[in-house]
């Protein structure tokens, strides 16, 4: 059984409550696996005391998220997806931004999947601080470590204020945890994924004539914050140097792929010399100036959440992983998504979250060979028992 | 071999001049299409310029559209802030009308609601005896001190007076808010900061500081938001002093008046005890006085019929005086035997049906001799019968002793009227004399025991000044109520009320 229970209101002690007892009247009083969603960074090791007091759960993490909605769209404080799930399992990896993070991911998942008998199926649901130095190699190293018959979903944890971005840590073990991954490997889950952006392309197309890995360094020989001054113009003193606010984040770059059409990358910082840092690497040299419409951004959703509840055949949930900035772009009419898609999610229950940049794109369902770092994009996740 | 060649020159001659043409055909044709490559390279080159023009127009729509977009996402995102930080103050309003205690009000202040409102750093700083530090978020403990002392050395509140409001980025004439500005810039850490004064009751009473360790752009929507909350901040301060005063009055008056009623009770219980006791004393002297009075109009009686020897008419008269003053005293102890049985609750009032006209009718037949004497006129106006449940005996003193009266204080030739009326709840008896009426001050006094009115010609009207006092008592016995009205020399009215119904008196 997947439960699934979104409480707002202050204090946070009361949310957590609400929650917590909403869970138990649900049916579920002994979990074996939690994931608990929160709108405010301060969350507390106190939090998870309340909630314990209620449910039961033997492994709990959770992260900070500017956005909670659950169906029928209504914003949340708080947000927890239970499973009773007896033989998945929850991992830790402290430090993510060390060297040797990823060896020690990919050593720490091969014992979670040899205690599963090397399951080749489920889904692994993985929370990380955002602010990690160079989230590809976590990327890559979450690839190495589960193959690719595992489908997987990274949330970076942060939280917005105003324009800001501020981190929280990771809820595992009791504790929260800087610079830290935890894990959910739910074994007998089966899931669905599709994407959604709603942004397109606008103006010419220029190309990148430098760039290493996430960072451009020059579009058409120039230093590549030219190509946001030539078409913000006077208007681009609203890049600051250093963090960016919010309205840049709605105006990111395509990169032209064959295969895959546009790639969306946001810039996450423009370096003194004009380069600009991106948080997944450069996937190719040809980019275009992206921008949408709420509308856009709406259907291109609702479309989404159509084409995934269509591959699993006994559904039980939807998770959606949302981009913060789609989010924040729509305000009130977040709603209007979960009440267009409402004939395909049926009774459903639905926990969408904004997150600042995610990871994902890998699903044996999908058949997508490669993980990425996802901007500017909603993925659909829909959750249903694996009754092979 | 020369005539070979001068041969094939010479049969070739023609053939020459063929390939010398088609040469020079072929010359013209790369010469045409050089010509038109050249032609199409400079239409292709113009199509490019044209295209690479149509394609700059079309980037440079792309910029005024992303432009546009960016101005109303811009103003989108005020607009979201601006709402954003209305609706955290509404939550503190909330907050701040909620209590009415300060340390709920300032334990409403938090991280988020401060960073909702647009700020990170916020201090509230209270006058009271010593300024105090009442709230401090985002403030490091280094940082606080060095407030501390500044608060300690300066006296900001003067300063605030003549300027309510500083702002961190404004030039001010005073040196003093220079300094200020300075010590809060460099000692806090803060790129921008507003103080607003709290004022109250027009004293500045403290102030706020509301701040950012961030760089910000929109200061007038923060003033804007900084005023909104330091006004309804001093409002509820200023009502929550206002409720603590009055409070602390209230609890002062209320031990008051505890105290008053304790005293009051007290001095209510000793006063029923000294009444019991008079009671208690009238009713056993009185009593003791019945035996010798007893005696001695026995005795006068006895002397004035000869029947210890003959007396002379002189002294008869004198023991005829004896026996009157002898009754007047018997009447007037019987009265007081009355009022103190009926006070000490000694005597129960015997409820029986009876006919309330036909007791007030027996009386005036009974006072017929008087009324005659001073000629009055009576007006009796009643139903037939007014038959309901009351003392027989008692209402006949009432109406003794009211008719005795309105005789007494008319005048010869005056009009006495009696009045009964009858409702479904009660009977009302009204006794109107023409006399001398009673003053106004006088009309609350009449019904207490030996009083008497000592102006006009009540004086030489001799009386023991309780029949009215007995009155009240027989009818508050009744549970009724009796009252006087009057107006001097236009006569006096005495107005009494029975109920009906009743179980037990």
């Amino acid at each position: 059984m997947i439960f699934v229970t979104g409480a707002r209101g202050a204090p946070k002690d009361k949310a957590v409550r609400t929650l917590a007892l909403k869970m138990k009247s649900a049916g579920a009083s002994d979990l074996s696996l939690c994931c608990i969603f929160f709108r405010y960074t301060d969350f507390s090791p106190h939090h998870l005391e309340i909630f314990s007091e209620i449910v039961k759960c033997k492994n709990i993490i959770g992260s900070a998220v500017p956005f909670i909605y659950t169906k029928p769209g209504i914003p949340q404080d708080i947000a927890c997806i239970g499973f009773d799930e007896s033989d998945s399992s929850a991992f830790f990896l402290g430090d993510i931004k060390s060297s040797e993070a990823p060896l020690r991911l990919e050593s720490l998942f091969h014992q979670v999947a040899s205690r599963q008998q090397r399951n080749k199926r489920g889904l692994l649901l993985g929370l990380f601080e955002a602010d990690i130095e160079y989230p590809p190699s976590l990327t890559r190293a979450i690839q190495r470590a589960i193959g690719l018959n595992i489908s997987f979903i990274g949330i970076a944890s942060a939280t917005l204020v105003g324009y800001r971005m501020k981190t929280g840590g990771v809820l595992y073990g009791g504790q929260v945890c800087d610079n830290a991954f935890a894990g959910l490997y739910l074994k007998n889950i089966r899931s669905a994924f599709s994407f959604a952006s709603g942004f397109k392309p606008v103006g010419r197309s220029s190309k990148v004539t430098s760039y290493y890995k996430n960072i451009v360094k020059s579009v058409e020989k120039k230093p590549a914050n030219l190509l946001y001054h030539r078409y913000f113009g006077p208007k681009y003193s609203l890049l600051n140097q250093g963090a960016l606010n919010l309205i840049s984040t709605l105006y990111p770059l395509g990169f032209r792929k064959e295969e895959e059409g546009f790639i969306i990358r946001a810039p996450s910082r423009i370096r003194i010399d004009g380069s600009l840092e991106f948080w997944g690497d450069v996937p190719s040299s040809h980019c275009q100036f992206m921008i949408s419409t709420k509308k856009d951004l709406i259907d291109s959703t609702v479309g989404a959440f159509k084409e995934a509840i269509k591959e699993i055949s006994s559904p039980q949930m939807i998770l959606v992983v949302d981009s913060a900035a789609r989010v924040r772009a729509l305000g009130d009419l977040y709603y209007r998504i979960f009440d267009l898609a409402g004939e395909a999610v049926g009774s459903l229950p639905v926990v969408s979250i904004g997150v600042p940049y995610s990871m994902g794109k890998m699903s044996f369902s999908w058949g997508y060979s490669k993980l990425d770092i996802l901007d500017h994009t909603a993925t659909i996740v829909v959750l249903g028992r694996d009754n092979e | 071999m020369n005539s070979k060649i001068f041969g094939f020159f010479n049969l070739g001659d023609g053939i020459c001049w063929w390939v010398a043409a088609a040469l020079f055909l072929v010359l013209l044709v790369l010469i045409y299409y050089i010509w038109d490559l050249t032609n199409r390279l400079k239409v292709l080159a113009r199509m490019n310029k044209e295209f690479e023009r149509n394609l700059e127009e079309v980037d440079e729509q792309a910029r005024l559209v992303i432009q546009t977009d960016l101005e109303m996402n811009e103003i989108q995102e005020k607009i979201d802030e601006r709402m954003r930080a209305l609706l955290a103050l509404q939550r503190l309003s909330r907050i701040f009308s909620s209590s009415l205690e300060k340390e709920k009000i300032f334990a409403g202040f938090n991280n988020d609601l401060l960073e909702e409102i647009g700020f990170n750093v916020c201090i509230l700083v209270l006058k009271e005896t010593q300024p105090r530090i009442r709230v401090e978020i985002g403030l490091e403990p280094e940082r606080k001190k060095y407030l501390e002392k500044f608060l300690q050395e300066k006296n900001p509140f003067s300063i605030l007076k003549q300027y309510p409001l500083i702002i961190s980025n404004q030039n001010y004439a005073e040196n003093d808010v220079n300094q200020w500005q300075d010590f809060i810039s460099n000692n806090l850490a803060l790129k921008f900061f507003l103080i607003t004064a709290l004022v109250m009751e027009g004293n500045v009473e403290g102030f706020l500081v509301l701040g950012n360790s961030y760089e910000i752009e929109d200061f007038e929507g923060k003033k804007e938001i900084a005023e909104i909350l330091s006004s309804q901040l001093s409002r509820t301060l200023e009502n929550i002093n206002l409720f603590e005063e009055l409070f602390r009055t209230k609890q002062a008056l209320e031990m008051k008046v505890q105290e008053r009623t304790r005293e009051l009770s007290q001095a209510l219980e000793r006063l029923e005890k000294i009444n019991k006791l008079k009671s208690e004393f009238v009713s056993a002297v009185s009593h003791e006085f019945r035996t010798p009075l007893t005696s001695i109009k026995g005795y006068a009686s006895l002397l004035a019929k000869d029947k210890f020897g003959k007396v002379s008419d002189e002294i008869k008269m004198r023991l005829e005086r004896i026996d009157q003053q002898a009754d007047i005293l018997v009447d007037m102890i019987n009265k007081m035997l009355d009022i103190a049985r009926i006070e000490s609750g000694r005597v129960s009032v015997e409820l029986a049906k009876d006919d309330i006209t036909k007791v007030a009718q027996e009386v005036l037949e009974n006072m017929q001799p008087q009324i005659k004497e001073k000629n009055l006129h009576i007006e009796f106006q009643s139903p037939p019968h007014v038959v309901f449940l009351f003392d027989k005996n008692m209402i006949r003193r009432v109406f003794t002793n009211l008719l005795s009266n309105a005789v007494k204080f008319t005048p010869s030739q005056g009009t006495i009227r009696i009045i009964i009326e009858e409702s479904a709840e009660e009977v009302k008896v009204v006794v109107q004399d023409s006399g001398i009426g009673i003053p106004a001050e006088d009309l609350e006094n009449v019904f207490r025991e030996f009083y008497r009115v000592e102006s006009g010609g009540s004086k030489e009207i001799k009386g023991t000044g309780l029949g009215l006092s007995l009155v009240k008592n027989i009818i508050a016995a009744h549970k009724g109520k009796i009252w006087a009205e009057s107006q001097p020399s236009r006569g006096a009215t005495f107005i009494f009320i029975l109920p009906k119904k009743r179980q037990e008196v």
